[in-house]
């Protein structure tokens, strides 16, 4: 195996292996041919010189015909021949055996054997072939043996039946005797067969009347009652049937009774003559209308016109088809069996044939099954090799291919079938020609380098095969998986490209036409059949489609309604809803990947914002805290005292600003606990005045309060909505126009509970309400009007928080802003005093 | 004569509560980082300390925590976390009071007062036998005399924010809607009247809180009324 292996990719062991296995192949098949020949001839059992005898009998049997040919054709190729040969011959002047003088010159037609071999000849030794000529010149063996060996009477034959065809151009009637005939070529033949319909009261009788050559009549052979005439597509008019019938009877009688001979010329005078007889059947083929006939009178015409013998009959063409007899023309060949001829492959039949009996002898002697198993063994074993090899190249890793291999596979396998066919019948044809001696061994060369040819071609087809084999995949170098590739490709390009309406088009289409084609073209069963089944996969398509939809919407709603983590199992799903669920998938992806971003980026600034202000707040500390110190100091000078005053009051004022700004941010990041709890809305009322009076007071403005009787709930964080307000009233108190009167409403109804806080500004108000809370988003001209600081922004987030929102109308120089909540409707469990959830 | 530590990073905070401080008759001793602090603290006998949180080398944390393991000093937090959580943590690691930056001396002082006064004085302070003296925190109320103090100062109040206080002071910690305030105090049905309860908490708040805007015993329960804090401190969030 090592070796084996180490050798499959030499070409010179390849070479070898080639040449083995033709050569074991054509040592196998000969072998085989002699066997088969052996079996069938039942040669086995008969020595050399029994089947070389009768070899040279059947040689002899040609060369009979051969010399029959030559002596009508006349000299020439054929006698030169024939004199080459060994064929000694002599053709027969009579065939009465028994007076012939064999050794007689005169008794031949035609001779090649001398006067002394003449003189030789034992007529027991005579091969004897009869070779019959027929009319158009061919010839035919009739029998051979040895003279002695046979009786005269089977060589009796020596006429045949020769079939013409005439065109019955007319039919015709004798009114003399009453018979129909067929005339062709200038003679009559009668019909042989004729049905009359004759009609008696209802019923149609049909009289069927064979003609009898003996007596020359038409006897009635059968008649029977029918409904309808076959043969005739129409009955006859009713007028035609004559009514004035007077005597039925006679009639019937002339028309006859079963078995009786009648003369229908009896007819002519009656009321159904033969004009009358509407359509009748002649020999069962063709029908004619009885007034179609051509009348004849056979009184007025020779007698040898009429044929009277059988042997004629009309086939389906309506021809007339007439038995002849034709003579033949006989010869009698005696040859000389020859004992021995020399073998040569070029003179002859004889020394041929005796090469081959040789070379079947020689095949088949008693090495045969050794010849026939060795060569079987080198066959299988270097096709083994071959097989095992093919691909493999000394000094290249893999399977290496060659150019064949590289051919589409079906036009390769294709174009091997054809050039093996072709091969073939080159081959059986060459067979066919090599009956004539002189082209016996180019014949046999030829055949011979077909036979290597084709054996070439199969032997690199297969190994081709298994190269293909070993790389695996070999139905893709191929014309038809090319095309199939393409065609799938070009249904996939377009089921990829086109829109879901197109698709949906096109598989409706094609499922109609399916429908359509089955509906014309099949039985009902077939068409219930496949309307279930068609039902049955459509039910699975829709249930499943119906299904995955389903998944789709659930998991869409689970998007809508914010559930950005929900993801669709796209694994089990098919066609366009996989595709919809895994874009359903990327949004969900998407979204939560910017919400996430977004959250961390509001954290983070956020965190900016926190960490800034603690950097800020510590020098600010120590502002304030000299700003305190120093304003302590008896400064005995007015301005300073003043200037400090400034330093206090926006010191403050930054103070103030630096908490705004963290509280904003963590307000609109949501940054913040909210702890909701029951709150009372009035009560916010209440602490709004309590802590606002003094400083509306000082402002010059009237705090007008509404509240409803009952008391109202809002869930909340108490201390943001306090925030809110906080910031409300301080704007209201800092911006309100001073003597005006403030209103707080308070309102409820059965959902939301609004707190509506309404001043008038004493600035006019040129900024809407959006731009008045996002003036520090958006930093834009909003800035340049006197601010109400961040308290709006604050108080916007803050209620949005709390699940609130906060509303601010400006109208002229009134300046509105609506607190909206939900409304709490539970009572609080206990009416007294709670503790302090805070606490 | 108290003996005051500051503790803070920042130079000139340290020296201006040092000014305003001594200013107010305390002695001062001044550190700049926990390890600082906790040095002096074992030398010196400390009754109350003002302490930073972000500070180099050690925080202000982990020499609270450090402090409590031998001391039960007041401390007050400087801070300028202002983050309720901040807070909490500060206030759960042993803090007795949490002041964010920026403050006010003025309101600082008061604090640094208060706790002086309770780490003092409450320990050995006998409490008066009779009941009519009720306390929460700093303040007291005699019912004999009607008369308020706060921190031991009388503190002069309209019988009306008398009554109200006497009222949430007879129940401390629990929340009273304005409502509820006005028919105990004023033994009456409210009927849009409450308005002026709010108004009268707004006046004892100013006169009983060193910063209103921030109390500390009198707290807005905000939508839903008020309530007397304890004054213990640790619920100040």
């Amino acid at each position: 195996m090592f070796k084996v292996k180490k050798i499959r990719g030499s070409l010179l062991a390849k070479l070898i292996a080639r040449i083995l296995f033709i050569i074991s192949v054509i040592s196998c098949v000969l072998l085989g041919i002699c066997f088969l020949i052996g079996m069938s001839e039942n040669l086995t059992d008969k020595s050399r010189h029994e089947v070389l005898k009768s070899v040279y009998e059947n040689i002899n049997a040609r060369y009979s015909m051969e010399a029959i040919n030559h002596l009508n054709v006349g000299n020439g190729y054929y006698a030169e021949y024939l004199e080459e040969s060994y064929f000694k011959y002599g053709i027969l002047k009579s065939d009465n055996f028994e007076k012939i003088d064999f050794h007689d010159r005169n008794s031949y037609q035609e001779t090649n054997m001398t006067d002394d071999e003449l003189a030789a000849v034992e007529p027991e030794q005579l091969y004897l072939c009869k070779i019959l000529e027929d009319s158009e010149g061919f010839l035919h063996y009739m029998e051979r043996g040895y003279y002695g060996s046979y009786t005269d009477d089977v060589f009796d034959e020596d006429s045949a039946v020769q079939l013409t065809h005439y065109y019955a151009d007319k039919i015709c009637y004798d009114v003399a005797k009453g018979i129909i005939y067929y005339h062709a070529e200038d003679s009559y033949y009668p019909v042989q067969s004729v049905s009359i319909a004759y009609k008696t009261q209802d019923t149609w009788m049909v009289y069927y009347y064979i003609y009898d050559f003996t007596k020359k009549a038409y006897r009635l052979e059968r008649k029977n009652p029918v409904e309808k005439i076959p043969w005739m597509e129409e009955p006859i008019a009713e007028s035609s049937v004559s009514e004035e019938i007077e005597d039925t009877k006679s009639l019937e009688k002339i028309l006859g009774e079963s078995g009786s001979f009648v003369n229908l010329a009896d007819l002519n005078n009656t009321a159904f003559s033969c004009n009358d007889w509407g359509t009748i059947l002649l020999d069962d083929i063709r029908s004619i209308r009885g007034d179609e006939l051509t009348i004849i009178d056979s009184n007025s015409l020779p007698d040898n016109l009429f044929i009277d013998k059988p042997g004629y009959y009309l086939n389906e063409n309506f021809t007339l088809v007439v038995e002849e007899e034709i003579s033949l023309k006989s010869y009698w060949v005696a040859s000389i069996v020859p004992d021995f001829v020399p073998i040569d492959m070029i003179n002859g039949r004889y020394s041929q044939q005796g090469w081959i009996v040789q070379f079947y002898f020689d095949m088949t002697d008693e090495n045969f099954y050794q010849r026939f198993g060795l060569s079987i063994f080198v066959m299988i074993l270097s096709f083994g090799f071959l097989v095992y090899a093919a691909g493999h190249r000394r000094g290249e890793e893999g399977i290496v291919c060659t150019l064949f291999d590289r051919i589409p596979i079906d036009v390769f396998s294709i174009a091997i079938f054809i050039i093996e066919i072709i091969l073939a019948f080159m081959g059986i044809y060459t067979v066919k020609e090599a009956e004539l001696p002189r082209y016996m061994l180019v014949c046999i060369e030829f055949m011979g380098v077909i036979g290597i040819i084709m054996t070439v071609l199969a032997l690199e087809y297969i190994l081709s095969l298994c190269v293909r084999l070993k790389i695996g995949k070999w139905w893709r170098n191929s014309i038809c998986y090319r095309v199939y590739n393409w065609c799938r490709n070009c249904f996939a390009y377009l089921l990829k490209n086109i829109s879901l309406l197109w698709k949906t088009i096109f598989i409706l289409g094609i499922l109609s036409f399916i429908e359509s084609f089955i509906l014309i073209n099949f039985s009902r069963d077939t068409i219930y059949g496949f309307w279930f089944v068609e039902k049955l996969i459509l039910c699975v398509v829709l249930f499943t489609l119906a299904v995955q939809l389903y998944t789709l919407q659930k998991a869409s709603q689970n998007m809508a309604e914010g559930n950005l983590s929900y993801k669709i199992d796209t694994g089990k799903m098919v066609w366009e809803c996989r595709k919809h669920g895994e874009n359903l998938n990327r949004i969900s992806e998407g979204m939560s990947r910017a919400v996430d971003e977004r959250m961390k980026s509001e954290r983070l600034k956020t965190e900016l914002i926190t960490n800034v202000s603690h950097d800020i707040k510590t020098p600010l500390t120590s502002i304030i805290n000299y700003v305190d110190l120093l304003s302590k100091e008896e400064l005995h000078n007015d301005k300073a005292t003043e200037y400090l005053e400034v330093l206090d009051r926006q010191s403050s004022k930054l103070k103030k600003l630096i908490e705004d700004l963290v509280e904003a941010s963590k307000a609109s990041s949501g940054n913040m606990t909210v702890v909701s709890q029951q709150l009372e809305a009035g009560v916010f009322v209440t602490q709004t005045v309590g802590e606002f009076e003094e400083k509306l007071k000082a402002a010059g403005l009237e705090l007008i309060v509404s509240k409803p009787e009952e008391t109202v709930y809002i869930m909340a964080d108490g201390r943001h909505v306090w925030r809110v307000i906080d910031n409300l009233m301080n704007n209201i108190c800092k911006y309100a126009q001073s003597g005006s009167r403030v209103y707080i409403n308070l309102e409820a109804t059965s959902i939301c509970v609004s707190i509506t806080f309404r001043n008038i500004s004493s600035f006019p108000l040129n900024i809407s309400g959006e731009e008045l809370m996002e003036r520090f988003v958006r930093g834009d001209k909003s800035r340049s009007t006197e601010g109400h600081g961040l308290g709006l922004s604050i108080a916007q987030s803050l209620m949005k928080l709390n699940g609130g929102d906060m509303k601010i109308v400006v109208d002229g120089d009134l300046f509105k802003v609506i607190l909206i909540f939900n409304r709490y409707l539970q009572d609080l469990p206990d009416e007294g005093a709670v503790a302090d959830a805070s606490d | 004569m108290y003996n005051v530590l500051v503790c803070d990073d920042e130079k000139d905070i340290v020296s201006a509560l040092r000014i305003y401080l001594t200013a107010e008759g305390y002695q001062v001793y001044e550190a700049h980082n926990g390890k600082e602090a906790l040095a002096i603290l074992s030398q010196e006998e400390i009754h109350l300390v003002l302490m930073d949180i972000m500070m180099p080398v050690m925080d202000g944390i982990t020499a609270m925590v450090k402090l409590r393991e031998q001391s039960n000093v007041p401390v007050i937090m400087l801070t300028a976390k202002s983050e309720d959580t901040d807070k909490v943590f500060g206030l759960n690691i042993g803090a007795d009071d949490y002041v964010t930056k920026p403050f006010n001396l003025v309101e600082l002082q008061a604090r640094v007062k208060s706790q002086l006064r309770r780490y003092m004085q409450l320990g050995s302070r006998v409490m008066p036998e009779v009941s009519e003296i009720l306390t929460i925190g700093g303040i007291a109320i005699d019912d004999r005399t009607k008369e308020a103090t706060l921190d031991g100062e009388k503190v002069a109040l309209t019988p009306t924010e008398y009554d109200i206080l006497k009222f949430l002071m007879e129940n401390p910690g629990k929340v009273y809607s304005p409502a509820q305030i006005y028919a105990a105090v004023w033994n009456d049905s409210p009927f849009g009247t409450e308005n002026t309860v709010a108004v009268h908490i707004r006046h004892l708040r100013e006169k009983l809180e060193y910063n209103p805007a921030e109390p500390r015993y009198l707290k807005s329960v905000w939508g839903r009324g008020y309530k007397l804090e304890t004054g213990k401190g640790k619920g100040d969030v």
